[in-house]
């Protein structure tokens, strides 16, 4: 519980996904990455360990669907957080059936992100 | 659209406020003006088009929209339709297009405090001018914050207008929506209960519509709880049809609200805290899958909501199957 919690962004929008990282990083038990597709997010998974992954839905390439499906069929151990301005309940449920931890809706405060990445980390770090 | 004279009131508020709807995806569409294509091009028409139509709509007296529902211009219904999906189309882009640079903002916002509350900051910035510069930064976030609300209500609104229905197994779509809500809650000590009568059986209605209807209300009901107390959510079978009950521990309604409680934009939450729309919206949602909702509540002693359903598929409009209530 003592090492911090590895948190990969996968946002197509750069000046989100860099901001989060800048936020992220304030709280001093989170490290934070940034990747700009579904791809790299993959890329970057199959290369570095990682706790809990913050999934943006509507990307160009692979978008939440697939990128959802490819870690859970990689079998890397990480939660999924659906972060996204593009949504609705029918996409959260779906995402959520296919092993998302949780759901948030654009914009939300870096605190309520951050309290859902340590829940995702606790259960995470439960189940090991 | 509305099935009954007693809904048709709030019926043409809510042209009213799909009046306002357009009128704010049209300057939203002006201000888009850059990401504008053909296809924006062909929508806009057809929203300029809707928002006639709903202004006309909501200056007509509330006896005429009764009328319409015995009348037989279902072609007239049929170009409304496709003009308000259109238009919910819209709406839906826009609210989609905002809520990015909006969490952009937000996060300046909070980059701004971040760097504010370094040490630093207090010997560079005169108190003063540290304090002022905290106070609107806040205030950056309050009206973030109503955008969101603003825009997030534009999303739940803008659903296709078609109900598509489906055979629904009525206590799992709950249970999917309590799980969105419940963890949120369990923080301040809100117990999610269900009590789901067994033998219900499928409901034909439209699940991603009806989804809409009982996130609004779980929300509102764990919101009135705040902390220490329930919200029991149960379905069972009415005398008209099957229904789902919404059932908080909160501090109830106030007799003065209580025909108020589904107007558009009415709320009993601090300015920025609310829009007003979640229950109008629920209510037009019920409305539009042949049901109704009604309301109960002992001041003090919380509230309750019920989402009355048709026990058959009844669509409002348009097609060739239409409700005639005597």
């Amino acid at each position: 519980m003592s090492d911090a919690i590895r948190v990969l962004i996968v946002d197509d929008e750069e000046d989100f996904r860099t901001n989060l990282v800048k936020l992220l990083g304030i709280s001093p038990n989170i490290t934070a990455e940034a990747v700009g597709s579904g791809e790299a997010a993959l890329e970057w998974l199959a290369a570095n360990p990682c706790d809990v992954v913050l999934l943006d839905v509507k990307m160009p390439g692979l978008a939440a669907h697939g990128t959802l499906k490819r870690i859970r069929d990689g079998g890397y151990p990480v939660e999924v957080i659906i972060l996204t301005g593009h949504a609705s309940v029918d996409d959260a449920v779906e995402l959520m059936n296919l092993g998302a931890f949780d759901y948030l809706l654009k914009p939300c405060s870096t605190r309520e992100i951050v309290k859902k990445v340590t829940w995702a980390f606790e259960s995470h770090t439960g189940k090991k | 659209m509305s099935p009954t004279a007693v809904l048709a009131p709030s019926a043409g508020r809510m042209a009213g406020w799909r009046a306002a709807l357009v009128a704010l995806a049209l300057a939203g569409l002006v201000l888009a003006g850059g990401l504008a294509g053909p296809g924006w091009a062909a929508l806009l028409a057809v929203g300029a088009g809707a928002g006639a139509w709903a202004w006309a709509r909501r200056r007509r007296p509330v006896e005429v929209l009764a009328g319409a529902e015995a009348g037989v211009d279902i072609n007239e219904r049929l170009i409304q339709s496709q003009k308000m999906a259109a238009l919910g189309e819209i709406a839906a882009g826009i609210a989609h297009e905002i809520n990015t640079p909006l969490a952009v903002i937000g996060q300046i916002a909070e980059w701004q405090e971040h760097l504010l509350s370094q040490p630093g900051a207090s010997s560079a910035v005169d108190s003063g001018v540290a304090k002022e510069l905290a106070d609107t930064i806040a205030q950056i976030h309050a009206q973030v914050g109503r955008c969101r609300d603003i825009t997030h209500n534009m999303l739940a609104f803008s659903r296709r207008s078609d109900a598509i229905y489906q055979d629904t197994d009525l206590a799992r779509l709950l249970e999917d929506m309590i799980r969105l809500v419940e963890r949120e809650h369990r923080a301040n000590n809100v117990v999610f209960l269900r009590e789901n009568e067994p033998d219900l059986g499928p409901v034909a209605t439209d699940p991603q519509l009806l989804r809409q209807v009982a996130l609004n209300l779980l929300n509102n009901a764990a919101q009135a709880v705040g902390r220490d107390g329930t919200v029991t959510v149960s379905t069972h079978q009415g005398p008209d049809g099957p229904c789902f009950t919404v059932r908080d521990t909160g501090p109830g309604i106030a007799p003065e609200h209580r025909t108020r409680i589904f107007n558009p934009f009415f709320t009993t939450k601090p300015p920025g805290k609310g829009t007003g729309l979640g229950l109008s919206i629920c209510l037009a949602i019920a409305t539009r899958l042949g049901g109704t909702i009604t309301v109960d509540s002992v001041p003090g002693k919380g509230a309750a909501f019920t989402v009355h359903l048709p026990p058959t598929p009844q669509p409002q409009a348009p097609g060739p199957e239409r409700r005639h209530t005597p």
